[in-house]
């Protein structure tokens, strides 16, 4: 569904150079630090900036082209980026009714309703946490068969944040074929709700797993200096320093217990691969 | 398109009401102390104007990242915010001419020609055409910075331009004084008519070179 090829984009003190793949019916997570490019990257598959170089494949085709037909297809939430906040949800859905043709309008009104969100109250007067859920309610709406979601759950609380998601899964559960982009700093989120996990720093992939892989395979060695001298370091992704010894990420936890049986090795979860892998050596 | 007009619709319609109710007290107010009514009619259009910048602004504040994304080619986004522009242009000079027969019936004063009081002031509404289209493509060319800058530029520009068209024509035979005396002899020996289709197919031609430049300037912009 979405395909990218050694797509390249320089700014002055940033430079993204990432390839990808997420096809039909999977939820991709994309994950990293503040500026590490995950945005660049979704305004690269939506057609908003112009790649210096590489491929970006949507749909099997290039998305800087997209008609009207092809970005019915795609439900997109943006930070900060919406309908104009002196709207109403009222007129947003009036808006939607007359932009997309499969616009579900009583599933607008219900997600709406279901979050409080008042059909009368402009945009401006609602709470960070509900122009969030309002956006993500106008991209789930109109039929598309693929979302992009840049920070979709940022500023929601826990409960409004398993709300979203439950919407995201609904979404999917419609139609096995739709595909799903989500980027997030609360890996959490992501943990128990992606296929696949791509981990971006620093304007490069730096990780790609499927999250049952993660979840399954990957584990974490917390060591004294001396047992670190003693491991094979072949089995080691990432390892950090820290007061005690060392934190160590490994592809092949099960190894580890089996010939390390002195060692505790703790399953990783995508926050524990991030702390490693970005704050560590890989 | 439908859906673009819809949206562009519910943003001004925020800022109608007010607008519109200025506009009426200041109709009320020239009709009973009698002032010109080129000064009523050219009023519409810089009305209809701000109300049309303002969605502009709007959408501005918002972002353009996100419209990108709604489901236009940026043929019929920049076709689109042209034809509100002249929808708002139309609405605001029908509105214009009832207000100014209003006036004329109550107040008793002669009315002018049938031609006259419905074509006179057509050239406010083209100036506002063209200004509003390179306003609407030049906001897709910059950043919301940037563009306030450029935006800044271009009324100081046209500031010191018209101080030294005046100056001009108070004093020496400068160069703004000979083309100014050019357009007056032009304006003289050429027949109205004449005049007015050069002048409406020249604002024209700038119109419509400013919704080339958007179409441009949005198909080449990093949102």
């Amino acid at each position: 569904m979405i395909s990218i090829q050694g797509l390249q984009k320089k700014y002055k003190d940033f430079s993204l150079d990432v390839s990808m793949q997420i096809p039909p019916g999977t939820v991709t997570g994309l994950i990293g630090r503040n500026g590490a490019g995950k945005s660049t990257t979704i305004k690269a598959i939506l057609g908003l900036i112009k790649p210096d170089a590489g491929e970006v494949k949507v749909f099997s085709r290039n998305p800087r082209e997209f008609g009207a037909a092809d970005k019915e297809k795609i439900g997109v939430v943006l930070p900060n980026n919406g309908f104009s906040e002196e709207l109403t949800p009222e007129d947003v859905a009036c808006i939607l009714r007359a932009m997309y043709p499969k616009f579900d309008e009583s599933d607008f009104r219900e997600k709406c309703r279901s979050q409080g969100i008042s059909m009368k109250q402009q945009i401006k007067s609602l709470s960070t946490g509900t122009k969030a859920k309002l956006r993500v309610a106008v991209a789930l709406t109109h039929g598309a068969e693929l979302l992009v979601l840049d920070e979709p759950t940022a500023g929601l609380d826990v409960v409004a944040r398993r709300e979203v998601m439950d919407w995201i899964r609904e979404y999917l559960e419609k139609d096995a074929e739709r595909s799903v982009l989500i980027s997030s700093h609360i890996s959490t989120d992501l943990e128990g709700f992606c296929d696949d996990v791509y981990l971006i720093d620093n304007g490069a992939i730096v990780l790609h797993e499927e999250t049952d892989t993660i979840l399954d395979r990957y584990g974490v060695l917390k060591v004294s200096e001396e047992e670190f001298a003693k491991l094979d370091r072949a089995y080691l992704t990432a390892v950090k320093k820290e007061a005690f010894g060392y934190v160590c990420l490994t592809k092949e936890k099960q190894y580890f217990r089996e010939n390390f049986p002195g060692i505790a090795v703790e399953n990783a979860g995508i926050d524990s691969v991030i702390l490693i892998l970005l704050g560590g050596q890989r | 398109m439908r859906g673009l007009l819809v949206k562009d619709w519910k943003i001004c319609k925020r800022v109608l009401l007010p607008m519109l109710a200025l506009y009426l007290a200041f109709d009320a107010v020239a009709g009973i102390i009698g002032t010109e009514q080129s000064m009523l009619r050219d009023y519409s259009p810089v009305m209809a104007a701000v109300i049309a910048a303002s969605v502009v602004g709007d959408e501005i504040r918002s972002g353009y990242a996100f419209s990108m994304t709604l489901p236009f080619d940026a043929k019929t986004f920049v076709l689109e915010k042209n034809l509100f522009f002249l929808l708002a242009q139309a609405a605001a000079w029908a509105l214009s001419k009832v207000v100014m027969a209003v006036i004329l019936m109550v107040s008793g004063r002669p009315a002018p020609e049938t031609g006259e009081f419905f074509f006179s002031g057509l050239w406010m509404v083209l100036l506002v055409l063209i200004f509003l289209g390179w306003l609407f493509a030049a906001s897709l060319r910059f950043d919301a910075e940037r563009f306030r800058m450029v935006l800044l530029g271009v009324v100081f520009g046209i500031t010191i331009l018209g101080l030294a068209a005046v100056t001009a024509v108070f004093s020496a035979n400068t160069a703004v004084a000979k083309i100014l005396d050019f357009i007056y002899k032009i304006n003289k020996k050429a027949p109205p008519s004449a005049l007015m289709l050069g002048g409406t197919g020249i604002a024209l031609a700038l119109w419509g070179l400013s919704a080339v430049a958007a179409v441009h300037a949005m198909k080449n912009r990093d949102f």
